[in-house]
Parts: structure tokens; C-alpha cells; sequence
């Protein structure tokens, strides 16, 4: 029963590589960057540049291959779907194969393999991201960005604090829905068989407790936090402030030149 | 029934950065009848030990022999049944509109008719001292803290199981609610004649009522035997971080202060018999 346990995407790890170093808003932008540049690639070869790119930081990430790569596993299935559907149903080029009223062709097979090359470069650079950087730095980054909507009225202070206790409580509700999974299969709940409407039912003796506990969690966090006197954004000062430096500016640089070469070159 | 642990490991997510090895080669049988204690710091794999013995975890390596067969798939319904789980703060498990539907959840799953589900309830909320007229009919959510416990403990106890497992029944009750539900325990185990395993932290609360105690550290089993065998060294005991349950501690100073008196003693009422007896006073 450790099925949540092993949901790991993207599940930041600490370390102390050039891309944890690496101030949030950089990475982001960077990141940003890259996946244009990923859209613009026309060219197998331009794929090429861009693989190199990522397999070097992944390998100087520090972050384990066998995890990275447990941790992609339920996009498995979404790049052999896309592969699928484009071989089937995507018509040009010549045909290959004849089966029945189906054909396989060329150009299908081309922009199969193109898409779901798309595809695992997007999810390994943005696992890049969420992998090396804490979801405290990230919701630090985002409200960083945000701050010039606070002019037009948008609490960005709010909204990012909203997330960060969003990210820091998916753990606890994990660990709890496990828990309580486990007390009621314990009595003899069954979670796992029967039709969808039974499934649905059976999941009621988890839900309601979830439902109580998180209420109750909300309140007690909500006491604590204004018994330490937090009134939202105003005049709030940080323990960490986010400081860039040369490094980060020259991250976002490179990333830029990737997007400039690539369109430069029709790669 | 009788649980035997055959040189069971367990680790969680393996092959991680995130890997914990949290038992590590437990060798352990817990016969019909038995009262066992199984003591350890937070952290020490208490509850991962006591979730194998109901199937809900299974060993990474080693195995578990029920009645001397191995478990497999097809018998975690059956054992389940046979061996009930109550785990920390039970009443966070609470989930149906009135006391007797939550309680009922468990023979319901069994599939027995309404006649044997309506006795079983009243049966277990009497057993754990609760009024089914006066309860039964309330919505769980209303009612105080211990007694909620209480009604969780019932919901366990209503599918009758042969083997009680409690995880840390007494946590975070005052001390009269924690000597209530742990006398009460006491009579399921003597009246009842339920095999019980209870996880505790605490050396106090255990000592003078399990036949057996089991400490573990960091995930291995350190110690087992009856109480008296192993609080006979104190020292070992205390660099582990378990202290001595109040009475056996005052027996070992006076020993080493050379007064003859033994250590297995672990009440209040034992300990008043061995001093006067040390002091030659005749009692009544």
C-alpha cells in the first residue's frame, strides 16, 4: 500500500549542483526560454543541440538517473499515445504499410517520433526545474513576478502563500489518505475492485475523514499564524531575500543565444 | 491463531534517495493468547512492524507464517478478520453519519446479515464501556475526544477479531483516560481472552500488565522477553533511551545501595510489599 509514495515527479531533492545554486527567477526565465526554443526546433538536428544541452545539466544535476526516470513514468504512456495516433491517423509522404482501410504514412511516422521528442524535452527540462529548486524558492520566484499585478489590485502575497501552503501540505495529505486508507482496509474496506459507481461509494469513508482532518488542519494553521501576528503581504519583510547575481544574468543570456541560434539558423 | 516472523526486513520506497530501512530482520512469534508490548523510540518501526502482521505492509524479505502457513494474496480478506488493527488516534478514522453506522462498517464489509451486525455493535460498544441505546443513534462528531477513541476501538472490535493489534492507544489522553482505555484493554485480553499486541513508547504504561516485551531500535529488535527479564539491566535499557518503568528504577538503586530486594516490580502496590518486606515489618 505505498502507492502515493511512489508518485516522485518532479519531487524536489536537495543538492548543491549549478542548478540548484541557481537564483529561482533565473531558472524560470530560463526555462521559459528553452521551451520556445523547444517549438521552434524544425530539424532533427536542432534536437540534437537541445539534448546535449539538457543531458548536461541532468548529469551534472547530482540527481540520481534511475529516480529522474521512475519519476517520468506515467508520461510513458502519453508519448506512446501521441506516437500512436500519428502513425495512424497523420496522412503523407508515401505509404508504408497497407492494412486494410488504414494506412501508415511516412510523414506520419516522421512527426510521431517529432512530437514525442517534443514532448520528453519539455518534461525533462521542466522536472529539471522542479527537481533542483525547493517549492519554497519557486513560490518565492512567482510572487517576485507577480508583484507588478499587486498594482492593478491581484494579491500576489496572498496567492503565493496560498501555494506554498498548498505544496507544503500535499505530503501530510498524502501521508494521511494513506493512513486512514490503511484504518479502513483494516476493517475490511475494499479499495480496489468492483465497477466505478462502487468505487466512487467505497470512497466515502476515506473522503469524509480527509475531509474533517484538513478542515481541522486549516483552522489550527490559521490560529498559529495569526498568533504570530501575519496580517498578509504588508510591510512583510523575508528571511531570504532573493539576491541574482552574474551567474543567474548570464543563465538567462545563454538561454536566449539557444533561441536566437536556432532561429537564426532554421535549425 | 499464532503470527510468526520469519527474519522480516522492510524498506520504504527502495531504490530512492528517499530509502529508510525501517525493520530490519525481525524474528518473532506471538502465540494464542499472548500479551505482547512492543516498545521503541519514535522512529524505532513500531508501526511498520505492526502493520506486517495483518498483511496491510508486506516484508520487503523474510516472511510471515499464520497458523504456520505463509500469507499470501488471496488470504489478506481472512486475515484481516482474524487480526484487528487499531491505529493511532483512531478517531480521525471516524466517517458515518451516526455512532452505530461507523461501527457497523466492519461487519457490513464482512457481508453478514443485519440480525449478527446489529448484535456485534452493541456487543463491541459495550465492551469498550459505551451505552449503544444511549450513543448509538449520535453523530460521531459530537461526541468528546475519548469517547470518539472509544468508538473507533469499537468499530476494530466489532468484526471480532482473535488478535487486537492497538498502535499507541493511549496517546494523548489524560492520565485517567490512558488508565481506562489500558484497564480496559487489560479485561479484553483476561475476559475476552483476545491475543494483544500493543505499541507503546512508554515503559510505564506496559510493564506491569504485557507478558512479553519486545524493544526496538532503529529498526531492530534489541530486546524480548517477560518484563522482569528485560528490566534486569536498567543500564542497557536507558542508553537506548527507554527509561525504566518509576517503581523497577527505585528498586535497582536500593539494590545498589545493597538492600536485597527484587527488580522485577513495576507497581506502586508491589513496590510497598518489597520494601516492608526488606524492612522485616510483617504484613498483613
Amino acid at each position: 500500500m505505498n502507492m502515493f509514495r511512489s508518485i516522485t515527479i518532479g519531487q524536489y531533492l536537495p543538492g548543491d549542483s549549478l542548478l540548484h545554486r541557481l537564483d529561482p527567477r533565473a531558472k524560470f526565465i530560463a526555462l521559459l526560454l528553452f521551451i520556445v526554443a523547444i517549438f521552434l526546433v524544425n530539424t532533427y538536428w536542432g534536437y540534437l543541440i537541445l539534448a546535449v544541452i539538457v543531458t548536461t545539466f541532468l548529469f551534472t544535476s547530482g540527481i540520481p538517473l534511475s529516480y529522474f526516470f521512475r519519476g517520468l513514468r506515467p508520461v510513458y504512456y502519453i508519448m506512446l499515445f501521441t506516437l500512436l495516433i500519428h502513425i495512424f491517423f497523420t496522412k503523407g509522404g508515401s505509404v508504408l504499410l497497407r492494412l486494410g482501410p488504414a494506412t501508415i504514412d511516412s510523414y506520419g511516422i516522421y512527426l510521431g517520433f517529432y512530437m514525442v521528442l517534443r514532448i520528453i524535452f519539455l518534461v525533462v527540462s521542466t522536472s529539471l526545474l522542479t527537481l533542483t529548486t525547493s517549492p519554497i524558492a519557486l513560490t518565492d520566484a512567482l510572487e517576485y513576478f507577480m508583484k507588478p499585478l499587486s498594482y492593478l489590485g491581484v494579491p500576489a502575497h496572498e496567492i503565493a502563500m496560498m501555494m506554498t501552503i498548498a505544496l507544503r501540505f500535499i505530503p501530510t495529505l498524502m501521508e494521511e489518505s494513506e493512513k486512514i486508507m490503511k484504518a479502513q482496509m483494516a476493517r475490511g474496506a475494499d479499495f480496489e475492485s468492483g465497477n466505478i459507481i462502487n468505487r466512487a461509494k467505497n470512497l466515502v469513508p476515506l473522503l469524509v475523514p480527509l475531509f474533517v482532518s484538513s478542515f481541522r488542519r486549516a483552522d489550527e494553521l490559521a490560529i498559529a499564524m495569526e498568533a504570530r501576528c501575519y496580517r498578509g503581504g504588508m510591510g512583510r519583510t523575508r528571511l531570504r531575500e532573493l539576491q541574482a547575481t552574474p551567474r543567474d544574468f548570464l543563465a538567462v543570456a545563454v538561454a536566449g543565444l539557444i533561441i536566437a541560434v536556432i532561429a537564426g539558423t532554421g535549425l | 491463531m499464532q503470527i510468526k516472523l520469519e527474519n522480516v526486513s522492510h524498506t520504504y520506497m527502495p531504490g530512492t534517495p528517499f530509502e529508510t530501512r525501517a525493520l530490519i530482520d525481525i524474528n518473532l512469534t506471538i502465540e494464542q493468547g499472548e500479551y505482547l508490548a512492543i516498545i521503541g523510540q519514535t522512529g524505532s518501526g513500531k508501526s511498520t512492524l505492526v502493520q506486517h502482521l495483518n498483511g496491510l505492509l508486506k516484508p520487503t524479505s523474510g516472511r510471515i507464517l499464520i497458523d504456520g502457513k505463509e500469507v499470501d494474496k488471496t488470504a489478506y480478506r481472512e486475515i484481516r478478520r482474524r487480526v484487528g488493527l487499531i491505529f493511532q488516534f483512531p478517531e480521525q478514522q471516524l466517517f458515518a453519519e451516526t455512532v452505530f453506522e461507523d461501527v457497523a462498517f466492519g461487519p457490513k464489509n464482512l457481508g453478514l446479515p443485519e440480525a449478527e451486525v446489529r448484535r456485534r455493535v452493541e456487543n463491541a460498544m459495550l465492551l469498550v464501556g459505551l451505552d449503544p441505546q444511549e450513543l448509538g443513534d449520535r453523530s460521531p462528531f459530537t461526541l468528546s475526544g475519548g469517547q470518539m477513541r472509544r468508538i473507533a476501538m469499537a468499530g476494530v472490535l466489532a468484526m471480532e477479531p482473535e488478535v487486537l493489534i492497538l498502535d499507541e492507544p493511549a496517546a494523548g489522553l489524560d492520565p485517567r483516560g490512558k488508565k481506562e482505555i489500558l484497564d480496559q484493554i487489560d479485561r479484553l485480553h483476561r475476559e475476552e481472552g483476545l491475543t494483544v499486541v500493543l505499541v507503546s513508547h512508554s515503559m510505564e504504561d506496559v510493564a506491569s500488565r504485557a507478558k512479553h516485551l519486545l524493544v526496538l531500535v532503529d529498526g531492530r529488535q534489541k530486546m524480548y522477553g517477560t518484563p522482569a527479564e528485560v528490566f534486569r539491566d536498567g543500564q542497557e535499557l536507558a542508553e537506548m533511551g527507554l527509561g525504566l518503568p518509576q517503581m523497577c528504577l527505585l528498586m535497582h538503586k536500593l539494590r545498589a545501595a545493597g538492600k536485597d530486594v527484587p527488580t522485577d516490580i513495576f507497581t506502586v502496590e508491589d513496590a510497598r510489599d518489597a520494601i516492608l518486606k526488606m524492612l522485616g515489618v510483617p504484613q498483613t
